[in-house]
């Protein structure tokens, strides 16, 4: 890879690499499967970079399948660049707020593709098709994991006492 | 509450990155080297092959094994039968076994044939899978949720060698590992692995909500009943005159789209997925099946167009639609990673020609359906 390709796929990781753990995470559960998900994700994009219309859809792709946790297990971990460092360390645990651990525990009861579908829609702003691309299904299909991921999410987070805006919902979706 | 919000607060609390944007770059120049090093090998064992090997998907049918084929589908039964005795050794993208129990652990019927592997999905009871539907009122009536299969790979294809952390043990008095993993509120991940014939190894996988779901036990035990049922092909409820030059089939999903990972079983309304690739798969070395979005793939899905999810004909982002069957059905093309042009996808989106999908009868074997 020449120089100046080298440093776009560098500042493409610097933007994308939170978002793309954030969308590993929410589909695994697991900070340190999302972690390895993304960095592998990244690593099989590199010698591919140039030849790619969309990386972003790419990568979130390839995150998004290596996080489907029945794919992405700690024995499976060959190839990633986090092999040679150590285990991510959690943080000092601080307390976390009930509405958070409330939230968190609704969101993760909501099946992995319908949680992916979420993510991609409406936390990373992809149109229906862009999804569904990145789902690896119709565009009915993608449309279909978002509607009864909604349904479910409300459904839990209703239950909580916790009221999921649908003005925000319906306003941020693309057609 | 907003969705982003949602998000924010489910994720904020992470742990700091243990990855640097140099680390990824330094392991994006060792995949580079690997892949160029691979191809540069790939393309001196090819010359030599050439010869020998001929594409198997998509070929004429003949009896290459000697083994009786049938027309039916795999999973046109909805019930879990008890297997059949008789060799599990596949030819490539052919089923080799039947749905059975243990216990409360059912294997159901491969829905998935790769050119290394088929794979069914595996439930228990008491237990919903990922793709479960339905609305959730009560949260005291969500089942605990499993996502489970059994892949079995044709000989030399799984790369056992490379497994790290395994415990050794047997299954059936043949050499097996076992691995499981759990941290914090992520998913219980077990692992089985088993030598089921010659150099060739089975794989039970499991994710899920709980520890118990199932236990290590259980898929010992689920692993030790596993018996071969006469082989029979992958089919596909269309026939194909196009496809272009250079690809071949590497999967073919029964009533299941997308992934085809076989996880959550099949679907009513998902009727088939068919992966092509472009390059020439590598026949060894897998710990799992293969990522589509490594080859250049490109697919072909076949579904329902239901009131939930209809869609609109035409072309966008990679994926070409169309509607059949007086708009029951949708058919889409698929290009990964701009593999194909519109005009490709859309060539090969009107030499689709479909049987009957609801009649498995009428479904076609995999390697005749490519009519060109």
């Amino acid at each position: 890879m020449k120089a100046d390709e080298e440093e776009a796929f560098r500042q493409f990781v610097a933007a994308q690499l939170l978002a793309l753990r954030k969308l590993a995470y929410v589909t695994c559960g697991d900070w340190h499967l999302a972690e390895d998900a993304v960095a592998t994700a990244l690593a099989k994009l590199y010698p591919r970079w140039r030849r790619l219309d969309r990386p972003d859809l790419y990568a979130k792709t390839m995150v998004y399948r290596a996080a489907i946790d029945e794919r992405r297990r700690p024995w499976r971990r060959e190839q990633s660049a986090s092999d040679a460092m150590p285990d991510v360390t959690q943080r000092d645990p601080t307390p976390l707020s009930d509405e958070r651990l409330r939230v968190r525990a609704a969101l993760l009861q909501v099946p992995p593709r319908q949680r992916a579908a979420l993510v991609l829609r409406y936390y990373l702003g992809l149109t229906q098709e862009e999804t569904a691309r990145v789902l690896g299904c119709t565009t009915g299909t993608a449309k279909s994991q978002v509607s009864r991921g909604l349904g479910r999410l409300r459904d839990l987070l209703t239950a909580e006492q916790i009221e999921l805006s649908d003005v925000e919902v319906w306003g941020n979706a693309h057609t | 509450m907003r969705i982003r919000e949602v998000v924010n607060m489910a994720t904020d609390d992470g742990p700091p990155l243990g990855v640097s944007v140099d680390d990824i770059v330094a392991s994006g120049r060792r995949v580079q080297r690997r892949r160029r090093a691979g191809l540069a090998a790939g393309l001196a064992m090819g010359a030599v092959a050439a010869v020998v090997v001929t594409t198997t998907a998509l070929a004429p049918a003949g009896d290459r094994t000697g083994k009786q084929t049938t027309q039916a589908a795999a999973s046109s039964s909805p019930a879990v039968a008890k297997a059949a005795a008789g060799p599990l050794l596949a030819d490539a993208l052919e089923f080799t076994f039947s749905g059975y129990s243990v216990g409360p652990v059912h294997v159901q019927n491969p829905i998935v044939a790769g050119n290394a592997y088929q794979i069914a999905a595996v439930t228990v009871d008491g237990t919903t899978d990922s793709r479960h539907r339905g609305k959730v009122s009560d949260r005291r009536d969500v089942k605990p949720r499993l996502d489970a299969t059994l892949t079995l790979y044709r000989p030399g294809v799984y790369a056992v060698q490379r497994l790290a952390g395994a415990a050794s043990t047997t299954v059936a008095g043949q050499r097996a590992l076992k691995m499981e993993h759990h941290q914090g509120v992520g998913p219980w991940l077990r692992t089985l692995v088993w030598q089921y014939a010659p150099n060739a190894w089975a794989v039970l996988d499991s994710s899920a909500d709980r520890s118990d779901l199932p236990t290590m036990r259980q898929l010992e035990a689920t692993a030790a009943a596993l018996t071969g049922a006469a082989a029979r092909p992958a089919t596909v409820p269309f026939t194909l005159s196009y496809v272009p030059k250079g690809y071949d089939v590497f999967a073919v999903g029964d009533h299941m789209t997308g992934s085809l990972d076989a996880v959550g079983g099949p679907s009513a309304t998902a009727y088939s997925g068919l992966m092509f690739a472009k390059d020439r798969l590598p026949k060894s070395g897998l710990l799992r099946p293969y990522d589509n979005m490594m080859w250049g793939a490109f697919q072909i899905m076949i579904s329902a167009n239901t009131a939930d999810a209809s869609v609109t004909p035409g072309c966008d982002s990679g994926l070409c639609t169309r509607l059949a069957d007086g708009g029951k059905v949708t058919v889409a093309v698929a290009s990964n990673a701009g593999s194909l042009s519109n005009a490709q996808s859309m060539k090969v989106l009107n030499g689709i020609r479909l049987t009957d999908v609801h009649d498995t009868g009428t479904w076609v074997d995999i390697r005749t359906a490519l009519t060109r």
